[in-house]
């Protein structure tokens, strides 16, 4: 790091100061507007085109998705799935088929375009029949191409691997950034970097978490920082006035550079969440007087409305819906679901997951739907890994299964060029092919990389630039290439 | 400058020389009568001082003796350097000889009649030069009219100055790049020169290195010429540099100290460290004598220094500093704090011997107490009566560390469910907690709640006709989280790089796949029969014991093995010094699985990553952050190859580090207080508490008593309280973490000054913008209404956890003076017990301002069990400010 990123910290802290005072302002423009008036610049800056925001809905403790994405039919890929999954495999008459317009990619050129989704992703299967939703597969953290022969040390040559495989830390935290050692920066928070002219709003971080911090939305600069909203928004401070609000408030203007970069670090984050409370209180209110139902909307689609995923992507939704004509137009939202760590009983829990989770993305779906920005929003589903193929015991559902390398990732949204398959499904052998270990650990065909990437360059960051954010991408043959199968945005 | 004689020897002859002539060679003789001769006398000399020193004009002192007879005496010498061209050597330019009255001795030392010894003074003369310490050799010549006897040499030493601190000579520098490569290591580096110039310790520090460093030098300026090799084996750690002892020997160009001397004073010397990425240097900083100054020094501490470490202690080791436990080690320090840490000592060693307190024994009661819930909503309500009231406040302390290391949670639905699994599983962390890390290890690893938490409970040996493998989740984390970690660490928890520069793992999923073969074959210990009694388990795949609210008894005793599913094959484990290889085992019975086990564990533990790996994260849980390398090597010396946990925490307790009052005006130094943490502090200054006593009860004030049988265990008028789920306001709970991975990282670092420092704060993963708010509003909650969490059968009044008053209200009516004076001293207050008081002490006063000047006015009549307004402003406006946050 190097000494001028004092100055950094220094604007910074000005910044907040400047900035507490506009908040005052605005709060008063506000209630002299009236509610009415916020809709109604929402409302005509709602039809710009020239909104787009992300949605990564990370799946924590590496979902096992080659149980999400699941081979059916009678050629050798499903066989080689029942024969290696064992205890675990589903049986066809539990899926729900998918309608692939032509033969999905399949490693050792097999050849099939019989999948279906898990049992409890009904939903999600009908959003992919309709081409809404694409299937990513077998991505991962890659630094570069390797073979099998490569990575057991049987070639003589030396190809970096991403360091500490199959460990959840590492691999989340690379999975949202880039698969290297040391860490600097989230490719969530480099994008926002990169799109600050489209970001113009002081008050709001285009960066809002409801998962708190995180790795994605690490900027490098420092100069952005997230915005941790809870499941259901924003609650305010109770009893925060007269003297008591007075009191805190100026103790925690009078920090300054003299006090504890801990302390400093608590302030502005106090900072951060009072200026940012009245834009989105205003949102929030602009959003559920907007004739949008979306607790209505929520509990129609199942378990939806009581899930932490289902709250989570409630709250993004009216963020999205309430958003003023001064609002930031490239946000970056970071939703996360935890309990994919399945060791243990994997077939049931892995079940309820799947539940929440279809559900969750359904009535996200249909509330962006009815809002009407289900073309500006693009939602990304993945996951640190999958797991092994080979199950953990021999008990249907007390077994669970370990930690994997790739898995199948998903994009939704109505710029999706969806009911395809992406990537190269693996041909789910043993021992061979894709497998290191000899259980069903595939390396990725695809880097995780490759997928951000084409994400990020939807958002608005040029190809040219977008090495800026995923350096191994020099490494690939590039995503936006038709032939290497991964672009996953129709073509405009 | 003088000049150097080195080895050339200067005889000074004088006198008596002339008597040679006479007798000799018989050559042309005169006929003297012959008288009977008298026997010469016979002179010896020895030294009575043998240190002289410049500045203070101290001489040395030599005794010269004769025996026989009595006459004048003339006695002929002389004085040379020393012998070793590389010692220094004093010249007759540096010293005078004179004799006790302080005449000077010329060519002769001189006896008069019937004088049978006499003194010598060797006295340095006072110039401005800086000189090695200088040998004079004096040695007594032959002479006619004496006889030499055995000692007639003797050997002075000259000094500049005494080794007395005051006499330190400070050398200071800075590291910055070396040649412009580019890098952002910085650092800063001391040399202190002893008073006689001889020798010094040199320190430095330094950090952000790009790789790991590989060697270090001294070198010459400009040439680069190497004058001194500082050798990784002489050094007290591999990271930075402390208290190295540097004799100046003659290096390089030089061939003799004082040369060396000289081009220390004259600023040509500069040390490089040399990384693995800039093999030629990396950084450099160059040795600039400051005579401006002061030695460092250890200044006397004030009774108000010692009276500030006394709660930063408590902070450290007890879940907050409470009047009491002041009083109690304030008795015992004397007023300057001299003693304090052998006080501190035998304070922790009173706290090895305190009866431990039982979480499990303290739930029973508690669901006894309230029949009609569900025993896993009631949680780990325990926790609270045992961090504010139960004497025990070390162990439990160290234990709530050692449960954010060894995780497991109540975010696991299964785990929630068996609440008496949970209380037993922190009374298998709280027993061990003094004890070996290697015990609780095992401990851990065996007890049925990890492994539901991370299932190895029912795991199976592979089975290849069905095609299934063992669970490795445990096999993972009890590498990766709960012994040694990723990668190859120093004693001093730096990395260790392989020839590819890059740090070197600790193991491969090859490993990780063999080690989950060591945990198959672990099942529960007991089971329940029809009737719900406790039965031996006899089946592997049993997971069932009992219904809710049941004594779940095998949830709480340690899983067996199940040898018939248990692999015994060959497993190739870790490395450290070799390669861990269990072998495969005829005997296949659980008396070899646990063997093997043992073996396993043995190896985890003593690896040689584990103890700076958890030493690291045990001192991050009790004293900062960012321990220095230094401070980290020390308590990874005291945990040792079998974890020796008491060790350990005296080590972390009683470093300088830990308890120098300098880091309080560190702006870096402690750590971001766990929001849980400071919850139990407020609540033991102020007492919290319910109407529902753990012991006796008093019906006059309204307090029912519940008897249990361990009361005695807790402070008197320990209650029970249950506060409900605090994780929405506190973003933590006592065995509650989202993953294994605990509440936070151990390496976060927040955006902003941290990183740009490379400074962790692993406890600011908690505070988010809207977690902020959750815990002003947790406080808010406190103070306004209490905490009630299910409070049938008892009566609201008796149930609710309120906060206790009386202390505030008594110091504010003792408080002699105005408003002003009555809101100061009740801030200071709460800032003493809560802040060890920083807050009056730092330079910005803002905070401290804006709290005095809100009490002001504030109103306070007397009222039933509300907080009045001047209260709640106190405690809400310490308990969130920013100062407060920080343990320093």
């Amino acid at each position: 790091m190097t000494r001028n990123c004092n100055s950094h910290t220094l604007s910074r802290r000005d910044f907040l100061k400047r900035t507490s005072s506009v908040a005052v302002a605005s709060s008063l423009a506000a209630n002299s507007l009236g509610v009415m008036g916020l809709l109604n610049a929402s409302e005509a800056l709602g039809n710009s085109n020239d909104y787009k925001a992300l949605v990564f809905i990370f799946l924590n403790g590496g979902n096992d998705s080659f149980n999400m994405v699941v081979p059916m039919g009678a050629g050798p890929l499903r066989s080689n799935y029942e024969l290696n999954r064992g205890v675990v495999s589903l049986t066809e008459n539990s899926l729900h088929q998918l309608d692939l317009g032509s033969s999905a990619k399949i490693y050792g050129d097999i050849g099939s375009s019989d999948f279906g989704l898990h049992n409890q992703c009904i939903d999600m299967a009908e959003m992919f029949n309709n081409q809404e939703m694409a299937i990513l597969c077998n991505i991962g953290n890659l630094t570069a191409p390797i073979t099998r022969d490569q990575y057991l040390g049987n070639t003589g040559e030396s190809i970096e691997l991403p360091p500490r495989l199959f460990s959840h830390s590492d691999q989340q935290r690379q999975f949202q950034s880039e698969p290297t050692g040391s860490f600097s920066y989230g490719w969530g928070g480099r994008l926002a970097e990169l799109l600050q002219s489209y970001n113009n709003n002081p008050l709001v971080s285009p960066l809002i978490s409801l998962a708190g911090l995180n790795p994605f939305q690490v900027t490098l600069q420092g100069e952005i920082n997230p915005y941790a909203l809870g499941n259901n928004g924003i609650v305010p401070l109770n009893r925060f006035s007269g003297a008591r609000s007075t009191m805190v408030t100026n103790y925690m203007t009078s920090i300054d550079t003299s006090s504890h970069l801990m302390a400093q670090k608590y302030s502005d984050i106090f900072g951060s969440a009072t200026v940012a409370q009245d834009i989105i209180e205003s949102a929030f209110s602009t959003a559920e007087s907007s004739g949008v139902d979306f607790d209505g909307i929520f509990s129609a689609a199942g378990v939806a409305d009581d899930s932490t995923v289902g709250k989570r992507l409630k709250t993004v939704a009216k963020m999205i819906k309430g958003r003023s004509g001064e609002a930031n137009k490239r946000p970056i939202y970071f939703v996360e679901m935890n309990g994919f760590d399945t060791h243990a009983n994997m077939l049931p829990n892995h079940s309820s997951q799947m539940t929440e989770l279809n559900a969750a993305i359904k009535a996200f779906r249909d509330t962006l739907y009815e809002q009407g920005d289900y073309d500006n929003v693009l939602s990304y589903v993945g996951s640190e890994f999958a797991r092994t193929l080979t199950p953990n015991g021999n008990d249907a559902n007390a077994s669970g299964t370990d930690h994997g390398w790739s898995g199948n990732a998903l994009a939704f949204g109505g710029m999706v060029d969806g009911g395809k398959f992406f990537g190269t499904y693996p041909d789910l052998l043993i021992n061979q092919g894709l497998d290191v270990g000899g259980r069903g650990r595939f390396i990725p065909t695809h880097s995780s990389s490759q997928c951000s990437a084409v994400i990020a360059n939807w958002m608005g960051v040029s190809q040219s630039n977008i090495s800026q954010i995923f350096p191994s991408l020099n490494n690939f043959p590039s995503p936006f290439d038709e032939s290497v199968n991964i672009n996953f945005i129709k073509s405009s | 400058m003088r000049a150097y004689l080195g080895n050339i020897s200067i005889l000074i002859f004088l006198g008596f020389i002339s008597s040679c002539g006479g007798g000799g060679g018989g050559g042309s003789s005169v006929d003297i009568p012959p008288t009977p001769p008298e026997p010469a006398p016979i002179i010896s000399i020895s030294v009575t001082q043998s240190q002289a020193y410049e500045k203070t004009q101290e001489v040395a002192e030599l005794r010269i003796e004769r025996s026989g007879t009595a006459k004048t005496l003339s006695i002929s010498y002389s004085v040379e350097g020393s012998g070793d061209d590389s010692f220094g050597s004093a010249s007759i330019s540096d010293y005078e000889l004179i004799y006790e009255d302080g005449s000077l001795v010329e060519d002769s030392i001189n006896l008069s009649e019937n004088q049978d010894s006499i003194i010598i003074h060797v006295r340095p003369k006072n110039d401005a030069q800086r000189e090695i310490p200088e040998t004079l050799t004096l040695t007594l010549n032959d002479g006619s009219s004496y006889d030499l006897g055995d000692e007639i040499v003797a050997s002075i030493t000259i000094n500049e100055a005494t080794n007395e601190i005051s006499n330190n000579q400070l050398f200071l520098g800075t590291f910055k790049a070396q040649d412009s490569v580019p890098t952002n290591a910085s650092g800063l580096l001391s040399f202190v020169l002893q008073g006689d110039n001889s020798k010094g310790t040199l320190t430095y520090t330094y950090a952000n290195l790009g790789t790991q460093r590989t060697d270090q030098h001294i070198h010459l300026w400009p040439s680069g010429t190497i004058i001194h090799d500082i050798k990784d084996e002489d050094l007290q750690s591999s990271g930075n540099v402390s208290d190295y002892e540097w004799n100046i020997e003659p290096g390089g160009i030089f061939t003799n100290k004082q040369q060396m001397l000289d081009a220390l004073f004259n600023g040509e010397f500069y040390i490089n460290i040399h990384s693995a990425a800039f093999p030629g240097g990396e950084i450099l900083a160059h040795l600039v004598f400051d005579a401006s100054a002061e030695p460092p020094e250890q200044l006397p501490l004030t009774e108000q220094d010692v009276d500030i470490d006394i709660i930063r202690f408590l902070t450290q080791a007890t879940f907050g500093a409470t009047p009491e436990s002041y009083s109690e080690l304030r008795s015992l320090i004397d007023v300057e704090g001299s003693n304090r840490e052998q006080v501190y000592e035998l304070w922790i060693d009173q706290q090895f011997d305190i009866p431990e307190t039982s979480m499990l024994a303290l739930d029973n009661h508690t669901y006894d107490q309230f029949p009609s819930y569900n025993h896993a909503a009631l949680k780990t309500e325990s926790f609270w009566p045992i961090a504010v009231y139960a004497n025990d406040q070390l162990r439990q302390r160290v234990t709530f560390a050692l449960s954010e290391i060894l995780v497991i949670s109540r975010a696991d639905g299964q785990v929630r469910n068996k609440p008496r699994g949970i209380g037993s599983y922190w009374d298998t962390l709280s027993s061990n907690a003094f004890g070996s890390y290697r015990k609780l290890i095992e401990d851990v690893t065996m007890h049925p709640m990890m492994g539901l938490y991370l299932s190895h409970l029912r795991n199976k040996k592979a089975d290849a006709e069905a095609g299934t493998f063992p669970d490795e989740n445990y096999a993972r984390e009890v590498m990766q989280l709960f012994t040694f970690g990723l990668v190859h660490r120093n004693i001093d928890g730096s990395i260790i790089l392989g020839e590819d520069n890059l740090p070197i793992a600790t193991y491969s999923n090859e490993t990780i796949q063999n080690m989950a073969r060591v945990f198959t074959g672990l099942g529960l210990s007991y089971g329940v029969n029809s009737a719900e009694e406790t039965i031996e388990n006899t089946n592997f795949n049993r997971g069932f014991c009992g219904p809710a609210n049941s004594t779940h008894h095998c949830w709480t005793q340690p899983m067996k093995f199940f040898p018939n599913q248990h692999d015994f094959d060959e497993k190739k484990l870790f490395i450290d010094d070799g390669q861990l290889v269990i072998p495969s085992s005829a005997s296949q019975d659980s008396d070899q699985a646990l063997m093997e086990l043992g073996l396993v564990l043995d190896g985890l533990v003593s690896h040689q990553t584990t103890a700076p790996f958890i030493a690291r994260r045990l001192i991050q849980r009790f004293v900062t952050s960012n321990p220095s390398s230094g401070y980290i090597e020390r308590v990874a010396v005291a945990f040792g190859s079998d974890g020796d946990l008491r060790s350990t925490i005296k080590a972390i307790l009683l470093d300088t580090e830990a308890r120098s009052p300098s880091v309080l005006n560190s702006k870096t130094f402690g750590k971001f207080k766990e929001p849980l943490l400071q919850m139990t502090a407020v609540m033991r200054l102020l007492e919290a508490n319910s109407k529902i006593a753990l012991g006796a009860g008093d019906e006059d004030v309204g307090i029912v008593g519940t008897n249990y049988q361990f009361a005695h265990h807790f402070s008197d008028g320990a209650t029970l309280m249950k506060l409900g789920s605090v994780v929405p306001v506190l973003g933590q709970e006592v065995l509650s973490a989202p993953s294994v991975f605990n509440f936070f990282s151990p390496d976060f670092s927040p955006t902003g000054e941290l990183a740009s420092q490379g400074l962790v704060a692993p406890e600011l993963t908690l505070i988010t913008e809207s977690q902020i708010y959750a815990m002003f509003n947790g406080y808010d909650k406190f103070i306004n209404s209490g905490y009630n969490s299910r409070r049938l059968p008892y009566p609201l009044d008796q149930s609710r956890v309120l906060l206790n008053t009386s202390r505030l209200d008594e110091v504010w009516n003792n408080k002699e003076g105005d408003e002003t004076a009555k809101s100061t001293a009740l801030i200071d207050y709460l800032d003493f017990y809560l802040n060890s008081g920083k807050l009056k002490q730092t330079d910005n006063q803002g905070t401290r301002t804006e709290l005095i000047y809100a009490l002001q006015g504030a109103s306070c009549g007397p009222g039933g069990t509300t907080i009045c307004e001047r209260n709640s402003l106190a405690i809400y406006g310490t308990a969130v400010a920013p100062e407060f946050q920080i343990q320093q």
